[in-house]
Order: structure tokens, then C-alpha cells, then sequence
């Protein structure tokens, strides 16, 4: 009896060192806002919630450890404890893992391994169809598509200035859209106001600033209506992501989204042109500025950003991206 | 002796880690001399690293909760009350547990631990099978997610909820005519009466609620760590091209989303997003099974299952409910 009392008490000093450890380790990434390393914002404050319940646990875990077993005084095998001292190294080592993977390892941002190993979501096209694009630019230049689209002269006009052909240092903006033209301009494919939503704000902007806010809704914008994007100005910033099949002028402009966890990350970008697009090494951060030139490849539609000024900045704290499920707050 | 002295190496280990993590804490984390110089890691299982963390970081909440729904459901909910709430007729039964499921928004680790509880208070077990099937699908916060992240087909929230039940409500029928004994674990039976007995000692007393808590915690922790990592590792050293590269038929690309929605072991909130990014690689109504088949089963989940349900029970569940998904969403006209 007095043998069992003893098993039991180690049990449970055990548990309150995992415990404790776990309550340390999150408190920790609170703190230090590493959290967001791991978790979308979204789910921060259930954390918080977390944290409450396990230090609730410890301390029950405690009172068992100082109390003993005098609420359960049966001798039934029921709860839950590893009979052989194997199976505990392997259950209570399953535990410690978390915790001394929190401890000892450094963090690390996912990157382009990472970006390589689940595929690249660039605008309205996947990056295996990028040797199709290769192989079609020359005559892309040419073939932008034009055709009219039932009369619907806007579009008609954005498209020619998106036309490569007439000399691409000739500035964008020279058609003044009325804020209600632009509207209809969206309102007409039907994505839904929040995608037209976001296509206004966007539209209005002279050089579209894709930040961190925008960036995925932006993206998926853009791709809804990547002809009426085509010829615009954007600057956006991410990490520098190269593969083997890209030409040497060719990069993209990355940014790993997260929707719940880390786990469920994928990866959004931009296929930039830039003579320099050798130069910047892989998993460094800049900052691009171009034009968007449409292109189209096996069928899609696909925007391609031809770099007017790519500079290196340093990685953001948060370097992750994230759905925001509202429509940005236009300040104009 | 030499128990005794194990135990304490394991014991002084245990203090050892916490004391290296009290000053990891002090010291502020990332500045941090013990590990500066001290091993260079390889990427890769940096990689590991974060996505095993995050899984982690993101099932405990989930786990925490349905384990103190559970306990809650054991120290205020008796067995007379579940009997009672629970349609006799089948037929009532089966989308009573639909309707279950659409208003309680619970994920796929929070809905084992509990259902797990109703069974044992009572709850017959095809009732139980629909709603632990359907629930993490049917809910509201999972529908917006899968509705915002298939901008393009604001079908398929419906046709994914649509197909959970059809295939929920057949597996149902299925467990209410095969199933006979019992499928939870032996020695279940006597826990339960054992619990009951904890209960009419300490009903009402929040203490050994938490204590069973903590009971539950490192129960179905472990199998909840042991999935986290497996697919931790099978994301970082198997690439997504590679699991892709393995069919583009009808049959074998729904098959391989539906394998890939095993070993990720995603959460049902977030798995939407994942799905929509293989929209141009994929048919949507393979996607539709990755989307039907992950928050039924998956890996972490059919750990839990093993631990709650016996051996041959969990493996039928899980062939048919594979077969019947897959039948499912191919027919489906999306």
C-alpha cells in the first residue's frame, strides 16, 4: 500500500512538472508575442483562455500530489496511469517533446524549402504551368487579350493602356474613373460586394499598396479580375522565393498565409520580372514596385508583375498573412 | 531498488527541463545562450518543429474544451436526462444528431471526448456515430470558413454539408442494424461504474471535476502529441508534389485528397483553405471528399478513436466510412 502510495505520488509530481512546463512555455510565447509564429491572431485569445485552464490544472495537479489519493482511495485500475516504467518514458517523453522542442530549438520562420515543398499559389495560376508560360512570352506580347468584351467600354479602355504594346512607360492613370464607374466596372462579374468591395478600394489607389492587411483579399481580388487589374501599378513586399524551372529573370514575391495554425500555412505570390531577379537570394525580404502585365497560360488568365524597383527591406515581425473576412476600412 | 532509482532519474529529468526552462524565461527566449551556438539545427527540423508546435498550440484549446464539456457532462448531466432527450424512433433519431452537430460548434478533437461521455451516459450508439461524424462539419463557423475560402464555388459550404450527412446519417443506419455488442473499450464498462461511483462521492465538488480533468488531459494528450508529430513529419519530408504525382484519375485523385486529409489532420475551421489551394490541380469534387473525408477521420483523431472505441469497431468505422465518402462525392454533381 505504501509501495502503490509512492508510484502514484511520482505520477502526479511528473504530471505537475509537465504541467507547469506547458503553462511556462505558453506564457512565455505570449510574452514575447512569438505566439504569432505558430497561431493566426484570431485564435491568440483562446490561448489566453488555454493558459487560464492549465495553470487551473497544475494546481489541481499539486493539490493531487500534496493530497494524495484520498478522493479516489480505490484500489481499481481505472485511472489512467502507465503500468510498466516503459510505457511512461514513452508517454511522459511524448509530452516533454513539445516542451523541449520550445526550449532548446530555435525559431524559425517557414521559408522557401517550405514554399518548394507545398506549392506556390501565384495570381490565378499554379506554378507548374510556368514553363508554358515561358515558352509563350514572345508571343504573348503580342496576344494580351483584346477581344472586347460585349461592349463594355471601361474595361475596354484599361485594356488597351494593359496592351505591352503601347510603350510601357506611359503612365496609367490617364483615365479619371468616377468612383461609381469603377464600381459598376466590378459590380458587373458578380463575385459578391465584398470582392467588389475590395477592388473599389484597390481600383481608386494611383500605386496599389498591397500591405500585409490586403494581401491575400488583394491577391484573390486580383485574380478574380485580372483584366481589369492588368496594366496597374502595385507595390507589395515578401520573401524572395526562386525555382529551378524559372527563368533567370524570374522570381516570385512570397508571403505564407496562415488560416488557423502553422500547420495549415499556404504559400501566395507574385511572379515578378526583374533583370536583377538572380541577385536577390532566397528568403531575403524585399520590396517590389511595378506594373501588372496580364499573360495567359494554358488557358488562365495570369498577371505577372514586371519590376520598376526592387529593394531589400528587413523581414516584418509577424511574417505571416492572414484573411481578414472584412472589407478594408477605405480612409480614401 | 533499481525501479526506485529510475524513477528518480526520470523524476530529477523532469526537474532538470523545468529548471533550464525557468531560465529560458528569464533570460527572454530568442537571446538565449543555450542554444545560440550550441547545435546548428538542420531547416528541416526546424520545419518539423513548427509545424508540430503549431498543430499543438492549436488542437489543445479544442482538446481542453471538450474534455471539460465532458466533465461537465458527467458531474451535471445523468443518464435518466440523455435517455429522455434522446428520440426512441431511429428515423427522429439520426437528424436529431444532424441538428446536434449544427448547434454545437465543436471541431473534430473536442467532439471525441464527448461523445465518448454520451455514449456511456446512455445516448444510443448510432445517435452518437451521426453527431461525431457530422458535428465537425455541419456547424456555422466551419460552413463561413469553407464559404470564404471557395469564393469561386459558393456551392460547395452546401454540397460539403449536404454530403457529411448523407454519409453520417448511412453510417448511422449501417452502426444502428451491425453493431450489437457494445464497441467501446473493454473495461470501459467498469470505469464507468466506477466513475459513477466517484460521482455520487464527489457530485458537485469542482475539484475532482478538475482532477478528472488533468486525468483526461494526459489521456488523450498523448494520443493528440503522437498525430502532431506524425504529420508533422510527413509534411516536411513528403512534398505535396509528391503525394499530387500519385493519381490524376477520378477515382485515384479523390483517393489520394482524402489520404492527404488523413495525414495532415487539419482542423475543420481551417481545412477550407488548404482545400481551395489545390483548386487548380484538382476536380472540385475531389476536393469535396478531402473536405468530407479529413474532419471524419484522420490521423490524430483515429488515435483518440482507438483509445475510446475497440480495435475492430474503429477499423470498420473507418473503411466504411472511407467507402461511403468516396461513393458519396463522386456521385455528387458538383
Amino acid at each position: 500500500m505504501d509501495q502503490n502510495q509512492k508510484k502514484w505520488k511520482r505520477h502526479y509530481i511528473l504530471r505537475t512538472l509537465i504541467l507547469s512546463g506547458f503553462v511556462l512555455l505558453l506564457a512565455e510565447m505570449i510574452i514575447t508575442g512569438r505566439l504569432s509564429q505558430y497561431l493566426a491572431p484570431r485564435l491568440h485569445m483562446l490561448n489566453y483562455v488555454t493558459l487560464g485552464i492549465l495553470i487551473i490544472l497544475t494546481i489541481a495537479s499539486i493539490r493531487q500530489v500534496i493530497i494524495g489519493q484520498s478522493d479516489y482511495d480505490c484500489d481499481c485500475d481505472a485511472h489512467k496511469i502507465p503500468r510498466s516504467p516503459w510505457t511512461s518514458l514513452i508517454v511522459y517523453g511524448l509530452f516533454c517533446l513539445p516542451l523541449a522542442m520550445g526550449i532548446f530549438m530555435p525559431d524559425k520562420t517557414l521559408g522557401s524549402a517550405m514554399a518548394e515543398n507545398l506549392g506556390v499559389n501565384l495570381l490565378s495560376n499554379d506554378v507548374r504551368k510556368l514553363a508554358q508560360v515561358n515558352a509563350t512570352v514572345p508571343e504573348m506580347e503580342s496576344q494580351v487579350d483584346v477581344q472586347p468584351n460585349d461592349g463594355e467600354r471601361i474595361a475596354e479602355d484599361v485594356r488597351k493602356q494593359a496592351e505591352p504594346s503601347n510603350t510601357s512607360e506611359e503612365p496609367v492613370k490617364t483615365v479619371p474613373l468616377e468612383e461609381a464607374q469603377i464600381r459598376q466596372l466590378f459590380a458587373e462579374s458578380d463575385f459578391g460586394d465584398f470582392y467588389t468591395d475590395i477592388a473599389v478600394f484597390l481600383y481608386k489607389q494611383p500605386v496599389i499598396k498591397l500591405d500585409d492587411k490586403v494581401f491575400l483579399d488583394g491577391l484573390t481580388t486580383m485574380e478574380l479580375y485580372a483584366k481589369e487589374f492588368a496594366g496597374k501599378e502595385i507595390e507589395t513586399m515578401g520573401f524572395v522565393y526562386h525555382q529551378s524551372d524559372f527563368s533567370e529573370e524570374q522570381f516570385v514575391v512570397a508571403r505564407f498565409s496562415v488560416s488557423c495554425c502553422t500547420a495549415d500555412a499556404s504559400v501566395f505570390g507574385i511572379l515578378v520580372e526583374d533583370k536583377q531577379a538572380k541577385n536577390y537570394p532566397i528568403d531575403s525580404w524585399v520590396k517590389v514596385r511595378g506594373k501588372l502585365e496580364l499573360r495567359n497560360a494554358d488557358g488562365y488568365d495570369m498577371l505577372v508583375l514586371k519590376a520598376t524597383q526592387v529593394e531589400p527591406v528587413d523581414a516584418p515581425k509577424d511574417p505571416y498573412v492572414y484573411y481578414s473576412f472584412e472589407a478594408p476600412q477605405g480612409s480614401e | 531498488m533499481p525501479v526506485n532509482f529510475r524513477s528518480l532519474l526520470r523524476d530529477s529529468l523532469g526537474a532538470v527541463i523545468l529548471g533550464l526552462a525557468v531560465v529560458w524565461v528569464t533570460t527572454g527566449g530568442t537571446s538565449n545562450p543555450l542554444y545560440a551556438n550550441l547545435i546548428t539545427w538542420s531547416p528541416k527540423w526546424l520545419d518539423v518543429r513548427t509545424f508540430f508546435l503549431s498543430i499543438v498550440l492549436e488542437a489543445i484549446p479544442f482538446v481542453l474544451l471538450g474534455v471539460f464539456f465532458s466533465a461537465f457532462i458527467q458531474t451535471f448531466v445523468t443518464e435518466e436526462q440523455v435517455r429522455r432527450w434522446t428520440p426512441k424512433n431511429p428515423f427522429i433519431a439520426l437528424p436529431f444528431a444532424g441538428l446536434l452537430g449544427v448547434l454545437f460548434p465543436v471541431c473534430e478533437c473536442a467532439i471525441i471526448p464527448v461523445v465518448r461521455r454520451l455514449i456511456q451516459k446512455g445516448m444510443p450508439l448510432h445517435v452518437g456515430i451521426v453527431f461525431l461524424l457530422a458535428g465537425p462539419i455541419v456547424n456555422p463557423i466551419v460552413l463561413t470558413s469553407t464559404y470564404t475560402a471557395f469564393t469561386r464555388q459558393p456551392d460547395m459550404a452546401m454540397y460539403r454539408a449536404i454530403s457529411a450527412l448523407i454519409v453520417a446519417f448511412v453510417i448511422g443506419i449501417l452502426v444502428l442494424f451491425f453493431v450489437k455488442k457494445n464497441p467501446l473499450r473493454l473495461g470501459m464498462e467498469t470505469e464507468i461504474r466506477h466513475e459513477a461511483r466517484h460521482v455520487e462521492a464527489s457530485r458537485g465538488k469542482l475539484s475532482a471535476t478538475f482532477s478528472h480533468a488533468v486525468d483526461e488531459f494526459f489521456d488523450m494528450g498523448k494520443f493528440l502529441l503522437f498525430g502532431a508529430l506524425i504529420s508533422a513529419l510527413l509534411q516536411v519530408f513528403v512534398s505535396r508534389e509528391t503525394m499530387l504525382g500519385i493519381g490524376q484519375t477520378p477515382l485515384s485523385s479523390h483517393l489520394v485528397m482524402m489520404g492527404m486529409a488523413y495525414i495532415l489532420s487539419l482542423c475543420s475551421e481551417a481545412d477550407a483553405f488548404i482545400a481551395a489551394s489545390f483548386a487548380n490541380t484538382f476536380q472540385s469534387s475531389s476536393l469535396l471528399a478531402f473536405l468530407v473525408f479529413g474532419p471524419m477521420m484522420d490521423l490524430k483523431t483515429t488515435l483518440l478513436l482507438f483509445h475510446s472505441f475497440r480495435f475492430g469497431f474503429v477499423v470498420k468505422l473507418i473503411l466504411a466510412v472511407t467507402i461511403t465518402v468516396l461513393v458519396v462525392t463522386l456521385w455528387m454533381p458538383v
